[in-house]
């Protein structure tokens, strides 16, 4: 029995330290998209609303049970204010650590009162887990940061991009587990319900397109085909089931986490483009998986970029710290007391819950493919191995 | 930012990029069997709380996703929502609907607060229940003096299949909830 244990330890151990290529390199870039992106949905946050609204008619998180009572605007407005100042200090990689620990309480504090009101917009990997899961196993300024640059001014070796150490794999394994326990617990709740009922998405998606309507948003021309093709709405049920359902097979191999990502992201941009359900900031998820430093590493053989700027023996750590500090107070200032910040990170308002999947929908599509037809080739491959065998 | 020191140049997509060669690496430092061992005992411990939370968000973020676990209606004939009337000063009226003022996009927090105003018990509830709808409703008419807030409940009736079903500008009937008529402005409401 004990052996056991230690062999599934030993298993679990390995399944979560295996390599991912560019580790290091690719968990630094993601903290800079990371950090941008959480910016970019703090866009659609409005905090005075939140301000002196009697916690009893929103006290469903628990945390909030230990928060005073008839919180003022000013809360609100400052508790944004920390939120964005860290993310700052995250995207430059400036006392990472400690950016990473401010962006994971001010958000998960921030978000508990939106919960509370009934709200459920997938932020839990954006606020939660992603900044815990680099907070407690991973280390996401060993590049790309100035928390690095610095260490190399004191003389510490630089970290190789391709360093493939636990502590840069780690969290981006933790995520997956919960991506697929989630998925999971989604395809179990809709079985039973959605196996018995008739016209799940016809009316889901004329229910949605009536209050798409009443706050003048774009709707979903395609709603009533649900209703009219039985059978468009059964496949619909059966796929969204099953493929919930087994996310876990995502754990198994790398070619299977490859078919349901690449799925996740068209089930998420087919929702959010035209079906009116936008589960926008899932979208980070999926960028954890991508080796943002191979991509970036091709341009910069072909125009080696010239950031000397922030070469080692150019920085002064603590010319460095006011730089940043004042870079974060402003940026948080111009948040709470303009629209400058929300202008540019929309574009002037392009780029909204809806509109950004709209580039990725092609990305997706085609990823799809491209991951079934690499899984049915290994398949095939190995029916082969197999037969060849004597 | 710190430029790469030795990049690979290895690009791939999500999920599907080949490991390099090697094995994944036991952790040999004590910080990365430290780290290990939290995140085991992390997840652990979040997959024990999902098993267990079902459909509340009591221990948020641990939580599950039965979003949209359940069977849905056929949308009903007529179609209604909560709307809130600022009257200013000046004699204008300014409805606003919650999605400019509150990130759900819901009524319903502000038909909660706005009935506290008229019914909870504790004065002192329904005191801070009508600095809330202040500060909101000054969110809708910033820097103007505000008469009166007006709850209305609007009715559309519906045409499932059009495209809009309804007209939103243009409700079938709507009906008076209540009004509230502040005593000067409260602090929160103030910017």
């Amino acid at each position: 029995m004990k052996e056991r244990i230690e062999r599934l330890n030993g298993a679990v151990d390995r399944w979560l330290t295996a390599p991912e290529a560019n580790a290091a390199g690719r968990l630094g870039l993601f903290r800079v998209g990371y950090a941008v992106f959480y910016l970019w949905t703090l866009t659609s946050y409005i905090p005075g609303y939140l301000a002196n609204l009697p916690v009893h008619l929103l006290d469903e998180v628990l945390i909030l049970q230990v928060v005073p009572d008839d919180l003022p605007l000013m809360f609100f407005e400052g508790l944004l204010a920390a939120l964005v100042a860290a993310l700052v200090f995250l995207a430059l990689g400036y006392k990472t650590r400690w950016a990473t620990a401010g962006v994971l309480v001010t958000g998960v504090l921030l978000e508990s009162f939106l919960v509370s009101s009934g709200f459920e917009h997938s932020t839990i990997f954006l606020m939660a887990y992603i900044p815990f899961f680099m907070l407690v196993g991973g280390d996401w300024a060993a590049t790309w940061s100035v928390d690095a640059a610095l260490r190399r001014r004191a003389g510490a070796l630089p970290v190789d991009p391709s360093d493939t150490s636990p502590r840069f794999v780690l969290p981006i394994h933790a995520t997956l587990v919960v991506v697929a326990a989630l998925f999971c617990s989604a395809g179990l709740w809709k079985l039973v319900p959605w196996t018995v009922g008739d016209n799940v998405f016809g009316h889901h998606f004329l229910d949605t397109n009536l209050k798409l309507a009443k706050l003048g948003l774009p709707l979903n021309p395609f709603a009533h085909w649900f209703l009219d093709v039985p059978a468009l709405d059964l496949a619909m049920r059966a796929f969204v089931v099953l493929f919930e359902g087994t996310f876990f097979l995502a754990l198994i191999s790398r070619k299977l986490r490859a078919v349901y990502l690449f799925t996740g992201l068209m089930f998420n941009a087919v929702n959010g483009a035209f079906l009116g359900v936008t589960f926008t900031p899932m979208l980070i998820v999926y960028g954890l998986f991508v080796d943002w430093h191979g991509l970036v590493s091709r341009f910069r053989q072909r125009s080696p970029s010239g950031s000397r700027l922030l070469e080692p023996s150019r920085l002064l750590e603590p010319a460095v710290a006011a730089g940043v500090a004042a870079l974060a107070v402003g940026i948080a200032w111009l948040w709470t007391e303009t629209r400058v910040m929300h202008v540019l990170l929309t574009a002037g308002g392009v780029v909204d819950q809806r509109s950004i999947w709209f580039p990725l929908l092609p990305v997706a599509a085609l990823g799809v493919a491209w991951s079934l037809v690499r899984l049915m080739q290994a398949g095939l491959q190995r029916v082969l191995v197999a037969r060849a065998t004597p | 930012m710190l430029p790469p020191t030795s990049p690979t140049g290895s690009a791939s997509v999500p999920g599907d990029e080949t490991p390099p060669p090697e094995k994944a690496r036991r952790p040999t430092t004590p910080g990365d069997r430290t780290r290990l061992l939290l995140v085991k005992g992390s997840l652990a411990l979040i997959l024990l709380g999902m098993l267990v939370v079902g459909r509340r968000n009591g221990i948020w973020p641990v939580i599950n996703w039965p979003m949209y676990a359940r069977l849905f209606e056929a949308p009903p004939p007529v179609a209604s929502e909560m709307r809130v009337d600022v009257v200013t000063a000046d004699g204008r009226r300014t409805p606003f609907m919650m999605r400019e003022i509150a990130p759900t996009g819901e009524h319903k927090e502000v038909a909660a607060i706005f009935y506290c105003t008229q019914t909870a018990p504790d004065p002192s509830v329904r005191a801070r229940c009508t600095r809330a709808i202040n500060a909101l409703a000054q969110r809708a008419v910033p820097g103007r003096d505000i008469a009166a807030i007006e709850m209305w409940e609007v009715e559309w009736n519906v045409d499932v299949r059009a495209l809009p079903p309804l007209d939103r500008d243009r409700p079938d009937a709507q009906r008076l909830v209540g009004r509230i008529e502040p005593h000067g402005m409260t602090e929160a409401s103030t910017r």
